[in-house]
């Protein structure tokens, strides 16, 4: 029995351990791509006045259901407003 | 009359004991429960089957016991002889399960479809997945008084981490003769979350706890910096988890490497999404249709038919109970020196059951207020339950191997 709680402490300790590096680790990275490698959504032979009124989250999610759906085959040239 | 006399030998009807029938019954509730309830029925609708034709008399489908397939000075019959000498679910058994195969082959596929981006959101819910370990580690001192040897015990607590896969790799290498009725209750429990969630968030939490807005707080309370490009960070996360992992518990490499290497192929994006969408399709469904037969292939009655298949059952039950427990009073922990309160239902889907303990906590949080989603953040917790199972198969398999 001693050796079972002997167990439970160094399987609880271990678990919680990995997972606080898993913190560290994350905050580590999220900092590290922040600062080298902030993402920038590349629209070659985009009109320029299009891009101006399309709000950047929106044209992020635009590119990425077409690079999802196409399976990396399509790609984003211009986005405009249906009138 | 002879003709007559030799064809009734021919026929299993002379083999057939009362512990088959009871055998056939447990299958056909099984398949009941996959095929008309829907209970996890890619899992167990195979593991149903491969227990009716193990309990087919004569049909040479039922997984021996490995001291038949051992021969002297450590050594053990070839695939060959083992198909030869019991049939080709025994082949199938010993190179796809007995090796430990399979589970991360099917860990690989998860890992394709997990996506740490909410985690990497709300990186401090991650430890509330630690937080609902404690049921596979309490359950294991609680087998051990009732009987269990530790190997057994560990087996039988892995089903707190309601992790299938990691319950099966757990099982296969500490106490193989349970494999059955372990798979079994795992996957049973998993399939009843929807049920086992809200009957112990409600005995634990209070009204005003479930109406803790995640929402509101993140206002009151923002984070320090916001992520400016997940798609880089999600990449380099599986990577550098797992030179961590392999580095602090090696023996779970296995699963959790698998996970993050199908984690890395999904995130990498579309140069790598052919090797995706096999790991995820074609590979995965494959392992999961001879896992599922094999595992309940080892469902014979003489081994399933014992004290200790109960013993599973009611253990699994109450080590699922105290791990979601574990989860809650953890958030209730922190909420006492924090400002900024967390929903105790975050802490309930510490479990690896992704994402149906997440969605079942967000419903349950809509119960008390229309407007208080918590799934992102449910989320968070839930994907690092999966890499705690995972961690903690690994501290049992090393302690006890």
């Amino acid at each position: 029995m001693n050796e079972a709680l002997k167990l439970m402490l160094t399987g609880m300790s271990t678990v919680f351990f990995i997972l606080i590096m898993v913190v560290v680790l994350g905050n580590i990275i999220i900092r590290i791509t922040n600062h080298f490698a902030v993402a920038v959504v590349d629209l070659p032979g985009a009109a320029a006045p299009s891009q101006q009124e399309i709000n950047p989250s929106k044209l992020a999610a635009i590119v990425s259901a077409v690079e999802i759906t196409t399976k990396g085959k399509g790609r984003v040239t211009s986005v405009e407003k249906m009138k | 009359m002879d003709i007559l006399s030799e064809l009734f030998n021919m026929t299993a009807l002379g083999e057939i004991t009362y512990q088959t029938l009871i055998m056939w019954a447990i299958s056909f509730v099984l398949l009941y429960l996959g095929i008309k309830k829907g209970y996890e029925p890619l899992l167990l609708i195979p593991i149903a089957f491969g227990v009716l034709l193990a309990n087919f008399p004569g049909g040479q489908m039922g997984v021996v016991n490995p001291e038949l397939i051992e021969l002297e000075g450590h050594r053990y019959m070839n695939l060959f002889e083992i198909a030869h000498d019991y049939g080709i679910m025994n082949y199938l058994y010993y190179s796809l399960i007995k090796t430990g195969l399979l589970p991360p082959v099917i860990f690989m596929g998860v890992g394709v479809l997990t996506d740490f981006g909410p985690m990497l959101r709300n990186l401090k819910l991650a430890l509330f997945g630690a937080a609902a370990q404690i049921g596979i580690f309490s359950i294991l001192i609680g087998a051990i008084a009732v009987g269990f040897t530790p190997k057994e015990a560990a087996s039988l607590g892995i089903i707190g981490g309601a992790d299938g896969p990691t319950a099966i790799y757990t099982t296969i290498k500490l106490a193989p003769h349970l494999l059955g009725p372990i798979a079994i209750a795992a996957y049973s429990y998993m399939a009843l979350v929807p049920v086992i969630i809200p009957l112990v968030s409600k005995l634990f939490i209070t009204k005003k706890e479930f109406t803790i807005n995640m929402k509101q707080m993140e206002k009151q309370y923002p984070a320090k910096y916001e992520i400016k490009n997940m798609k880089a960070a999600k990449i380099i996360f599986p990577i550098a988890l797992g030179t961590l992992a392999a580095v602090l518990v090696p023996s779970s490499v296995p699963l959790l490497g698998m996970l993050l290497f199908g984690n890395l192929i999904k995130e990498v994006g579309s140069s790598t999404s052919r090797l995706a969408d096999a790991a995820q399709g074609p590979i995965m469904n494959t392992a999961t249709i001879f896992l599922g037969l094999t595992v309940g292939a080892t469902m014979t009655a003489e081994v399933f038919l014992s004290a200790k298949t109960l013993g599973i059952v009611v253990g699994g039950f109450v080590a699922f109970a105290i791990s979601i427990a574990g989860g809650i009073f953890a958030v209730k922990l922190v909420n006492m020196f924090s400002k900024k309160k967390i929903n105790p239902l975050i802490g309930a889907t510490g479990l690896s059951a992704v994402p149906m303990a997440s969605r079942v906590a967000n419903e349950l949080a809509l119960k008390y207020d229309k407007k208080n989603h918590i799934l992102q953040y449910c989320m968070a917790s839930n994907i690092s339950g999966v890499i705690g199972s995972a961690v903690a198969a690994g501290v049992l398999i090393s302690f006890l191997m």
